[in-house]
């Protein structure tokens, strides 16, 4: 099967920013899909592991700031959806 | 052995009481590289078992400290289980690196990285990793576990405690904690005092190696630490800890019942609840209700949801069993930055914005706070005190809020009620007009508003200045009647440390006030001298 690649943006919507209570949730979330999924700040080159809490953590990323969601395999759509809700829902 | 001479080492006392044991030092350790070495495929196994045995600890640790501490850990658990982090230490194990040198040198790395971020809620997450550094490094060496496990009847001797060493401390066998930094103010001493668990602070003269493993008497009634105390003092100590063992049972006769004065006026005595935690191992019907939660502690390790919030709120209410809890709004600023949200770097916090300030300033945690208070407001008699109100509309904001929060719950058909809603005196202009706030009740935040009417530090270096923010004070008195005279027919509680101290209530009932909100561990203490106090002439 030929694996589907689709991609997404949002901002994030949390007046602490992306924090450590989120980031375990979002690597939570990115773990059930089995797509590979990636995030990038907006103005970054740098492509991370959304299933890495470490790197989610490195992100520093504050209220406001755009996050760009990109997955690889079966359930890429899905994973974009879902990540890409959660970032505009302020993590919920 | 010759005998060592006793020493005693001066503090300030934090959390009351006298312990009797030994010296436990407790560090941010330095661990030494192992001597002996396996074959690699072993080192890999070893290092794989250590960290799936180091995960398994937090979950257990999780699973009895409840929801508040569990998240705090949860972020640990998943630092072990991420695989970018944790594979190239296997890799590099499986090329020939020592399991605890290639873990230590990658997560300190880690730490260093995280502690150069200009980010203060990234360096606040530096513990964490230690923390989990250190978990590792023990399950690798038995025989390190063996040595760092807890003595029986520890007292604990640390350059400082953070509130997160301090949930995961085995309570079993601690007697006391005895600090170098620290005051009296901080998150330790308020978690010390709510576990009424001994605790001096500030004990710069001490060298922490010296002390290992000596018998001591940590006097917290004094601030003071006694390292090898000689016989006569330990019998002192002894009989002392007798007197106040049965003053307890004096005052545990007290406990069960209503707070009454000498002259038959009844006296409502609420409980200030920092954790919620604590309410497992407390009898409700020994108080009139909850006059203070205080809600910083949601928000240490960054935000609070919604959900997480309404399941802790639905749980104390639940614990009262219809009895009146209030909930004050997040009191961010000040001296209390909670962990990772320090919103400015202002000059003079304590004036600057917190309390209701910060909440408006940040409209969408007050809406996810209020969304959270008004579903559970059916679960029991809820109110909400906002902090720091100094002017009508900032309260008035907070109503409107309010209201279109129920308006959306009631759109999405969640069931919700509507909370009385209150506000802290603590701004000088609050406490001399109380008349011009349309709030359904008061309550006095006597700490921050004997700092503002002094303008004295309470926890000021300097005893001068720490002498001049004294409640007992004529002026500061008349004012603290003249609330009470100014919002009648609305009721007025004071929830401050003044509250709980047997020496001040007497006079804080002669000022009107009949509804104290005071620490759990002063409700024997209190009542009994609520007994004692006559308040008509005779």
């Amino acid at each position: 099967m030929k694996d589907t690649e689709c991609s997404n943006a949002a901002a994030i919507n949390d007046p602490i920013g992306l924090h450590a209570r989120p980031a375990v949730k979002m690597t939570k979330l990115a773990k059930t899909f089995t797509a590979k999924v990636e995030i990038r700040a907006d103005g970054s080159d740098n492509w991370i592991n959304a299933k890495s809490i470490n790197a989610l953590m490195k992100l520093r990323a504050e209220n406001g700031q755009k996050l760009h969601v990109r997955a690889m395999g079966d359930d890429a759509q899905a994973a974009v959806h879902s990540l890409t809700e959660f970032i505009t829902d302020g993590f919920k | 052995m010759s005998a060592i001479q006793e020493q005693i080492f001066y503090g300030r006392p934090a959390s009351t009481g006298i312990a009797i044991g030994k010296l436990v030092l407790l560090r941010r350790r330095t661990v030494r590289p192992s001597r002996s070495r396996a074959s690699p495929p072993q080192e890999v196994k070893k290092l794989r078992r250590a960290i799936s045995s180091a995960k398994q600890d937090i979950r257990d640790l999780m699973a009895n400290n409840g929801t508040l501490a569990g998240e705090i850990l949860e972020f640990q658990v998943e630092m072990l289980d991420d695989e970018d982090l944790i594979e190239p230490i296997i890799d590099l194990v499986q090329a020939g690196q020592r399991a605890d040198a290639a873990w230590q040198a990658r997560i300190k790395a880690e730490i260093a990285e995280y502690r150069q971020s200009t980010n203060d809620y990234m360096r606040a997450r530096c513990a964490d990793l230690e923390d989990m550094l250190q978990r590792v490094l023990l399950k690798l060496d038995p025989q390190r576990n063996h040595r760092t496990a807890m003595a029986r009847d520890a007292i604990i001797l640390a350059e400082d405690v953070l509130p997160s060493e301090f949930i995961s401390l085995n309570f079993k066998h601690l007697r006391g904690i005895a600090t170098l930094q620290g005051n009296p103010n901080n998150h330790l001493s308020i978690l010390a005092r709510e576990r009424e668990l001994p605790l001096v602070v500030g004990l710069q003269e001490i060298h922490t190696q010296y002390a290992a493993h000596q018998n001591a008497v940590l006097d917290a009634e004094h601030g003071a630490l006694i390292c090898h105390p000689t016989p006569k003092r330990l019998a002192k100590i002894k009989e002392r800890l007798v007197k106040g063992r049965a003053r307890a049972r004096g005052q545990a006769s007290f406990l069960a019942k209503p707070a009454m004065t000498a002259d038959k006026e009844r006296i409502q005595l609420l409980i200030n609840v920092n954790n919620p935690e604590v309410l497992t191992d407390f009898v409700v019907g020994h108080c009139d209700g909850i006059g203070l939660v205080r809600t910083e502690f949601l928000f240490e390790n960054g935000g609070a949801d919604e959900e997480t919030q309404y399941r802790i709120y639905a749980r104390i209410l639940r614990w009262a069993e219809g009895r009146p809890v209030t909930v004050r709004l997040l009191d961010l600023g000040g001296d209390k930055p909670v962990g990772n949200i320090r919103p400015l770097e202002e000059a003079n916090p304590f004036l600057g914005l917190r309390g209701i300030r910060f909440l408006l300033a940040h409209e969408s945690l007050l809406v996810t706070q209020l969304r959270a208070l008004c579903r559970a407001a059916v679960l029991g008699q809820l109110k909400v005190m906002v902090p720091m109100v100094t002017r009508p509309d900032e309260l008035t904001l907070v109503a409107q809020l309010a209201q279109k929060v129920i308006k959306q719950l009631q759109a999405e058909q969640v069931p919700c009620a509507l909370p009385a809603i209150g506000m802290m005196i603590e701004v000088p202009v609050a406490a001399l007009a109380p008349h011009r706030f349309d709030a359904a009740f008061y309550s006095i935040g006597s700490n921050d508003l004997v700092q503002y009417m002094t303008a004295a530090a309470r926890d000021s270096t300097g005893p001068e200045v720490c002498a001049l923010a004294d409640i007992n004070n004529p002026t500061i008195m008349e004012v603290l009647a003249g609330v009470v005279r100014l919002a009648k027919p609305k009721e007025v509680s004071i929830c401050g440390d003044s509250a709980s101290d047997p020496e001040l209530v007497p006079q804080l009932l002669q000022q009107g006030l009949r509804i104290l909100s005071i620490t759990p561990a002063a409700l024997g203490p209190i009542k009994k001298t609520i007994a004692k106090t006559r308040l008509k002439a005779r």
